[in-house]
């Protein structure tokens, strides 16, 4: 199994640590200067010594051509996005300022890899310093002579400082790549990754070295005193004196680096226009158009709208994707780190978030250009090399093997929106009919019955027939609360049993509430998933239509994929409701003295966020909450809240066949529950999560170390409501699995 | 019309098959109710020689051509369309089977008689032929009469045990010639094509452990292997396990698979319909778990659970191994 | 040009308790869910294989009984040509017989070269159709098929045909001709509810009306529920309890090593 990685706040300090230090250096070179005193006044240096006159004027004509060579980069992209569907991602535009600040300039989604973290960090400030350095020294040179006495000393070695960083991340960057070689780096290509870098180093270097060449031949004899302030200079200068390099060879070596350092970096310039370089400009533009709701509200974003195009479903060409999904493509710098907690990764399956993405742009490169050519010319046509990418480009099992959990979102440090991918790849598969027998059966069913059980309707509320006291039918008289029960809790024989325990303690607290029996149908949140969009609208119709003949105030219900429907996606048909989770009322009515525990439970426990609770919909605190105002110990795995690890039935995949090859996502959490020591109960908050983690329990054969409990069974349980003798509970497999009937 | 019952004689590789003798068994009741005599009818390539297995009838009419050697039902239909028409028996039982199901309708057009499918019981009361039949995939008992008679019906396997219709006896044995042109038959005979072999032969297990669409997934086949393995057993399946491609077709137990007739037979979620119960009813003792209180195979089985399979499978390959060891 | 239709019937949804009439005679109709019988759907699903493979027509055809529409639109979407719905006053539930003289009574006036129907339905007490069928059409008829080549002419076909122990018949017959399917050569496709929507709003259903004439002459006596578990001895009790018995069971047969 693959260990779960040690809790992050520790990596979280070391980050800010590393900001600090980046932060004090400055301010420590400005104390430094301020302590020394003030008879260095006249301290500076000619720009540009030892270097013809007309140099000058060749660099700043390099420097325009540059600037239109970046910008025809930049074009030639565009040109390919344009390709793409319209999406608006131009709305509040202080929100989005903000993300860029927090996001680009401020690096916030770096803690991931610690050793990356640090060595991003130093790489990209050494660089921005520097950037801001040359800035500094044109405008010296060109219009405002200013770096001179301590402040040129201070500019001096601070520069250093950050040049020194920069050498080092470089440093970090390459012992990564060529000794560390973590696999997620595979899809490292010659130019982008290996050329680039070693480029980098050689700038740094052949800086230095211009650097410590002058410092030898200009200041060590002559003003000792300014030496220092460039301490790398210096160091470099010594040993070039050591070594006994007169005036006139120090020249002449001097120009031999010079001639070579700015060539390097005029290259690395342009290469903000096209290769992995360009991230900082796309990226930056990328957050700036990031989605700025939760994931849940994916509606929001143009991948998830509507079918308008009933011959052309889904995405089968570059067209039909959105110039917003066309531009996160290039951003992608293959990191890999979408591919860290990615349960199919780790199930073996040849999908990977980054693979998905690089494919693309991969072909986009090599196809959008005869696109946009031929759009020209005479509009439409398809162009040789086109292949469909839903099925051809990306296959068909790739596409299916995804578990919509977000895990890849969530780490993405640009933002890139994979699963509107996935859900535009589906539903082209869909229309195709390239789907698999147990799902396309479990799609008949929903269509026919209203559930993926393929049960009958008229049985939905049959699960209270276990209770001793009756649930209102809310379309028959009005309650406070709707509770929309979900498919897996009314009719899986194992979720029932927690759906009874529910009832039983929202009766307890004198909860008003009602459930609509048979005129409820699945939400349909994992139809969506699965890219049958129109069976979706069905499903959201019928049940907008009952529910507006309820009267209620509030909608409950124990499923995080109900949830994320009703929330999030029925407004833009018509259904605007106030919904909760269960754990939010649950929380509510302990801490309102509704709900009275009559005894502290000393359990410790471990708490799984549901995907679509937590990443998707942002309700982390309220489950934990509950467990707190239980009295439980709770024991948080290292992956959890955003982290928090799929249970492999999400995206339709408890109604698909099994395709995993190698360890099921389930068994992989499980494990990393019982290696936190001493667990007894592994907490969930989803209808579906028992039956799939019961299994895994199985499975694993960690059934005497760990059991799993739905949260409101511990709610009961330090109640004490009087729980009726139960029957064994229920196998997760028939739970598992009870919807292919 | 004559009072008599005939009987459509059906074999495979030179065998008869044990839907002929059920046929017969069900036939030997109903010929005395009709008032007439039980004959079989015996149509084939080179035949004669089965006729002395037919001890049930009074008569066997067997008509030999070379046309009727292979698997063309349409052949069959020309020549049995004549003799029905010669001979206008009160009762024609035809076996619900790949060779009965391509006649019954035909001749039930071709010689205007009434007809009635899935017959589980037969008899002739009052003159009537009056059935009950199994219908809705065994959710429905039926009770049809064709009053009057004379009719056809299609009799499903199972309906009686083959036992009842193997007696010694010397019934008359006549050949007839075909009164029609079997050079108009228009389907035309090519091969046959055996199953891929190399699997488990599971016509000769003592043990079966069989598996149907109750087991749902793939994934979940294991445990019920687990079981067969406990118990010494191969794994065999019902249609849609074979459908879903989880098991081979050499797996396959009921009507377009093997028929088997094991020491015992437990059939886990499978609900009995009656294509599989065909290829399953004789076997020794069958035991049947599934979590449908109203499937057929409890019709069928000697005992039944009605329990879920995946809470009982595992506890039964346990208690089996315990006692092993 | 092959010209392939497919009648497809109705039958009751058995994920719903059957309902008998107060008559205990027959079904009751008005509280009955029906749905497209399974075999018509592997015949529809061979008729569209056929359709991709020989740019065969293809039109399906069905009496005018329970929820025929959505039946006959989900058929239009999944790309049939033409979708007919017959009227007449054969009632809620006519027998084989009757459908099959009425099909041919609309076949009559519809260019055929290939009927393919499922080669049995779970309320066949008269006969299955697709045979009757093809003797009132006096067509050449092979069931229980699981796979259908069309030669270059369209001239005829070649099918197999299922027999017992797994064994297929080769056989090979003229067209027109019916065909009773017991398996198409892959599982019926799914269609999106979306296209389905779209066929409804776009798509038309052709009506025809067409005379029945007689039945099958069988009278229904009584309709019941079979007693459950008729026959075997029921095991009660936990599941440990269950397991239990069955061990003791198999012990006392000696069938335990």
């Amino acid at each position: 199994m693959t260990v779960a990685p040690p809790a992050k706040s520790s990596k979280q300090a070391v980050v800010v640590a590393t900001y600090a230090t980046l932060a004090a250096v400055p301010i420590v070179a400005a104390a430094l200067i301020l302590a020394v005193g003030t008879d260095l006044g006249d301290a500076g240096r000619e720009v540009m010594w030892n270097i013809a006159e007309w140099a000058r004027f060749l660099l700043y004509a390099s420097a325009a051509v540059l600037v239109i060579v970046i910008a025809y980069g930049y074009y030639r992209r565009y040109e390919l996005w344009r390709l793409g569907k319209p999406e608006s991602r131009t709305d509040n535009w202080a929100e989005r300022l903000k993300a860029f600040l927090i996001y680009g300039i401020g690096q916030g989604r770096l803690p991931g890899d610690l050793y990356a973290s640090v060595m991003h960090l130093f790489i990209f400030w050494g660089w921005v310093v520097l950037f801001i350095g040359t800035a500094m020294l044109t405008i010296h040179d060109d219009f405002y002579h200013y770096l001179t006495g301590t402040t040129y000393l201070g500019y001096s070695l601070t520069l250093d400082i950050f040049g020194l960083l920069a050498l080092i991340g470089v440093g970090m960057a390459l012992v990564r790549r060529y000794l560390m070689r973590p696999p997620k780096l595979r899809l490292a290509s010659l130019w982008d990754d290996a050329v680039l870098l070693w480029l980098m180093l050689a700038i740094l270097v052949s800086g230095f070295l211009v650097e410590g060449v002058r410092i030898a031949a200009t200041e060590l004899e002559e003003n000792p005193d300014w030496a220092g302030w460039s301490p790398v200079g210096w160091v470099i200068a010594k040993v070039f004196t050591e070594a006994g390099a007169g005036t006139g060879l120090l020249q002449d070596i001097h120009q031999a680096f010079w001639w070579f350092h700015i060539p390097a970096a005029l290259a690395w310039i342009a290469w903000v226009g096209y290769g992995k370089v360009a991230h900082i400009v796309l990226g930056s533009a990328n957050i700036f158009t990031r989605r700025l709701s939760p994931t849940g509200a994916q509606i929001a974003s143009a991948a998830l709208q509507p079918i308008t195009d009933f011959k052309n479903p889904g995405v089968a060409r570059l067209q039909d994707l959105t110039w917003k999904q066309l531009m996160q493509v290039d951003v992608c710098v293959r990191c890999g780190r979408c591919e860290g907690d990615c349960p199919a990764d780790l199930n073996g399956s040849h999908l990977t978030p980054m693979g998905l993405i690089q494919d693309i742009h991969n072909y986009m490169s090599e196809v959008g250009p005869r696109l946009v050519a031929a759009q020209r010319k005479d509009g439409q046509e398809a162009v040789a090399g086109e292949r469909t990418i839903a099925g051809d480009l990306i296959p068909a099992d790739v596409i299916w093997d995804c578990f919509t959990c977000g895990a890849c979102e969530a780490q993405c440090p640009f933002f890139v929106e994979h699963l509107s991918f996935m859900v535009g790849l589906r539903r082209r598969l869909v229309d195709e009919g390239t789907l698999d027998t147990q799902l396309s059966d479990t799609l008949m069913g929903l269509s026919r019955y209203g559930n993926s059980l393929g049960q009958s309707e008229k049985l939905r509320g049959r699960w209270t027939e276990g209770l001793d006291f009756p649930v209102k039918d809310v379309r028959q008289e009005p309650a406070e609360y709707l509770w929309f029960v979900g498919d897996q809790a009314s009719y899986n024989p194992a979720a029932q049993e927690v759906t009874r325990a529910v009832a039983r303690v929202f009766n307890k607290a004198g909860l008003d509430f009602g459930i609509m029996y048979e005129g409820e149908k699945s939400a349909g949140n994992d139809v969506r998933r699965v890219g049958e969009e129109g069976l979706f609208e069905l499903l959201a119709e019928d049940n907008i239509q009952t529910l507006g003949e309820c009267q209620f105030q509030t909608i409950v219900t124990t499923d995080p994929h109900t949830f994320n429907a009703l929330k999030n996606e029925y407004p833009a048909y018509g259904g605007q409701y106030r919904i909760c989770h269960y754990t939010e009322l649950l929380a509510d009515l302990l801490e309102n003295g509704k709900l009275k525990p009559a005894r502290r439970l000393n359990h410790r426990v471990t708490y799984h966020d549901p995907c679509y609770l937590g990443r998707y919909n942002g309700v982390f605190d309220t489950p934990r909450r509950v467990l707190k105002a239980l009295g439980v110990e709770l024991v948080e795995m290292g992956r959890s809240r955003e982290r928090s690890y799929c249970c492999g039935a999400g995206g339709g995949h408890l109604w698909m066949q099994e395709t995993g090859r190698g360890e099921r996502p389930s068994e992989n959490r499980i494990r990393e529950a019982v290696a936190l020591g001493g667990v007894q109960y592994f907490v969930v908050a989803c209808p579906k999560d028992v039956s799939m983690f019961q299994d895994a329990v199985k499975t694993t054969g960690y059934e005497e170390e760990i059991a799993v409990r739905d949260i409101v069974d511990l709610v009961e349980e330090a109640l004490e409501v009087e729980v009726p003798e139960r029957e064994a509970t229920g196998s997760p497999r028939e739970s598992a699995s009870a919807m292919e009937v | 019309m004559s009072q008599d019952v005939f009987v459509l004689v059906e074999h495979l590789k030179g065998q008869l098959t044990d839907g002929t003798f059920e046929l017969l068994g069900i036939g030997r009741e109903v010929a005395p109710q009709a008032g007439g005599r039980l004959v079989a009818l015996l149509l084939g390539r080179d035949v004669r020689g089965l006729a002395e297995q037919l001890g049930a009838a009074d008569v066997v009419l067997y008509v030999e051509d070379e046309r009727l050697g292979d698997s063309v039902p349409e052949a069959y239909r020309r020549v049995l369309a004549g003799l029905l028409q010669e001979q206008s028996p009160k009762l024609t039982l035809l076996p619900t089977s790949s060779l009965g199901m391509d006649l019954a309708g035909a001749l039930s057009v071709e010689l205007n008689l009434p007809m009635i499918a899935f017959c589980k019981q037969l008899a002739v009361q009052d003159g009537s032929i009056v059935a009950t039949c199994e219908l809705y995939g065994g959710r429905a008992v039926v009770e049809a009469e064709i009053p009057e008679g004379p009719g056809l019906a299609l009799v499903l396997p199972g309906a009686c045990p083959a036992d009842k219709g193997r007696s010694e006896g010397a019934p008359a044995v006549e050949e007839v010639k075909p009164s029609v042109d079997l050079a108009e038959v228009r389907v035309r005979f090519k091969g046959l094509i055996e199953p891929p072999p190399g699997d488990v032969d599971i016509t000769r297990q003592e043990i079966l452990v069989s598996v149907g669409r109750g087991v749902q997934r793939e994934e979940n086949l294991p445990i019920v292997q687990e079981l067969a393995d406990a118990l010494g057993a191969a794994l065999s399946s019902s249609r849609p396990v074979v459908d879903q491609q989880w098991l081979p077709p050499t797996r396959q137990v009921g009507k377009s698979g093997m028929t088997v007739k094991p020491r015992l037979y437990l059939a886990v979620g499978i609900s009995g319909a009656p294509e599989h119960v065909e290829g399953m009813r004789d076997s020794d003792l069958i035991v049947a778990i599934n979590s449908d209180a109203r499937a057929p195979i409890f019709n069928v089985a000697h005992y039944g659970a009605v329990a879920d399979l995946f809470e009982v499978v595992p506890k039964l390959a346990e208690a089996v191994k315990n006692r092993g060891a | 040009m092959l010209d392939i239709v497919v009648p497809i019937k109705q039958v009751p949804d058995l994920v719903e308790e059957l309902e008998i009439d107060p008559s205990g005679t027959a079904l009751g109709l008005e509280r009955t869910r029906f749905v497209v019988n399974e075999l018509d759907d592997h015949a529809l699903e061979q008729a569209l294989l056929l359709k991709e493979k020989h740019q065969a027509q293809v039109s399906v055809i069905a009496l005018d009984v329970g929820d025929v529409e959505e039946t006959l639109f989900m058929a239009l979407a999944k790309g049939v040509d033409q979708a007919i719905k017959i009227s007449g006053d054969f009632g809620p539930a006519p027998d084989n017989h009757t459908t099959a003289r009425v099909l041919k009574d609309v076949l009559g006036g519809l260019s055929h070269n290939l009927i393919l129907t499922g080669v049995q339905a779970i309320d066949d007490l008269d006969g299955q159709l697709g045979i009757l069928l093809s003797s009132y059409l006096d067509l050449p008829y092979v069931g229980l098929v699981s796979g259908v080549q069309i030669d270059e002419g369209g001239s005829k076909a070649t099918v197999l045909k299922e027999l017992p122990g797994g064994v297929k018949a080769e056989l090979e017959l003229p067209l027109p001709a019916v065909l009773g399917i017991q398996a198409a050569e892959q599982p019926p496709r799914y269609v999106p509810v979306s296209r389905v929507r779209q066929a409804m709003r776009t798509a038309t259903i052709e009506e025809r009306s067409a005379a029945a004439e007689g039945n099958g002459h069988i009278r229904v006596r009584r309709i019941s529920k079979p007693q459950v578990g008729a026959g075997a001895e029921l095991l009660e009790g936990s599941s440990e309890d269950i397991a239990e018995q069955i061990v003791g069971i198999l012990a006392d047969r000696g069938i335990l090593r």
